[in-house]
């Protein structure tokens, strides 16, 4: 560190402090050359006197570069005749067949079918419901008169 | 041989930056039937949605199925190709919709048996070429190591601010957030990856 330096950084210690936050605030910007004029010599100068700062930036600018490399990976050989055989059924089904295929078509339908039994039976609750009821009760009564309950003696002697 | 001289001439074409013409093009003749098209297609941006995949989901399989599926996805609605947007950041949102919904399946059931541990290069280390020099290649081991290690937002901006270079504006309207927001986003993911650079020997020669 030279005499310079030193001064420098023990006036900064007493006054603002190190301006290394500072710069990495603006690193991004400076490496992307959308600084202006006159912050991006404020950053070539600190960079000249500042090792740490001097890595941040070349590690950035390093990045920089590197990173656009590894937007491409290689699926593998065979990957363009998955996609072919995947996109065959898309294309033969029309937009009605797609629609039948859908997963929960069955639900729906389902669905579908009890409102509409619920509905109608709704709209139309009297006749035939009513007369099978009647229907139902008018067997059990023949049933009865037919076979009439017989009273039992209870088995177990502790109910006499 | 034409598909393959083809799809070249649109790789240069996407290095020189006006891919989406020649995209938009393709569609529209995948839209007349034209299956060399969709082919070609298929393989100008199969590396990069697949790359994009990978680097989010993390798993080789899961990201070649993903893949699969923003395919088939594109083919069947060719129609909403948005034109004025371009297709790269289309596919880019679609990719991204697709992993986000693939890592919330994985979370909602997660496997009954552990995942197999990938190499750590993984499908990167195939990119390898032998051209590159030893210290390249390790470099970019490196660099995909501290990627891994990376918050999954901070990966996420650098994924598509540095990797795949979509502008400040694109990826706001992408992630639906403001401009400022992205910005400040960006700066603070790159500053976080160069720390792990930093850690791993960047910067030290």
């Amino acid at each position: 560190m030279s005499p310079s330096s030193d001064l420098t950084a023990s006036i900064l210690a007493r006054t603002s402090g190190v301006a290394c936050p500072r710069l990495r605030a603006l690193a991004c910007d400076a490496v992307d050359g959308t600084l202006d004029a006159a912050d991006a010599r404020l950053v070539e100068g600190h960079t000249a006197h500042c090792a740490g700062c001097r890595v941040l930036l070349e590690t950035l600018r390093a990045a920089h570069l590197a990173l656009p490399t590894l937007a491409e990976i290689d699926p593998g050989p065979f990957f363009v005749t998955r996609v072919r055989q995947a996109c065959q059924p898309a294309r033969k089904l029309g937009p009605w067949a797609r629609l039948l295929r859908r997963p929960r078509l069955a639900m729906e339908g389902a669905l579908f079918g009890a409102t509409l039994f619920m509905l109608v039976q709704w709209v139309t609750p009297t006749t035939r419901g009513v007369a099978t009821v009647a229907r139902g009760l008018h067997s059990l009564v023949e049933a009865i008169r037919v076979n009439p309950p017989v009273e039992t003696e209870p088995s177990d002697p502790t109910l006499r | 041989m034409t598909t393959e001289l083809l799809v070249k001439a649109l790789r240069w074409v996407c290095v020189e930056g006006s891919v989406d013409v020649d995209s938009i093009e393709l569609i529209r003749r995948v839209r007349q039937g034209d299956d060399l098209a969709w082919e070609a297609f298929v393989r100008l941006h199969q590396a990069r949605v697949f790359g994009l995949a990978y680097h989010t989901l993390g798993y080789a399989e899961d990201a070649r199925d993903l893949t699969q599926e923003v395919f088939v996805r594109v083919y069947q609605h060719l129609s909403r190709v948005p034109e004025p947007e371009g297709v790269v950041p289309w596919l880019v949102r679609i990719t991204r919709n697709a992993c986000i919904d693939a890592q919330r399946r994985r979370q909602a059931r997660p496997p009954a048996w552990d995942l197999p541990v990938e190499d750590v290069a993984g499908p990167v280390a195939n990119e390898l070429t032998s051209d590159e020099s030893r210290d390249a290649q390790l470099r970019k081991v490196q660099l995909y190591q501290a990627l891994r290690t990376l918050t999954d937002l901070n990966r996420e901006m650098i994924l598509l601010k540095e990797i795949h270079g979509l502008s400040l504006e694109e990826i706001a309207r992408t992630l639906g957030v403001p401009l400022g927001t992205v910005k400040s986003r960006a700066n603070r993911a790159r500053l976080e990856l160069v720390d792990k650079l930093t850690a791993a020997g960047w910067g030290a020669d």
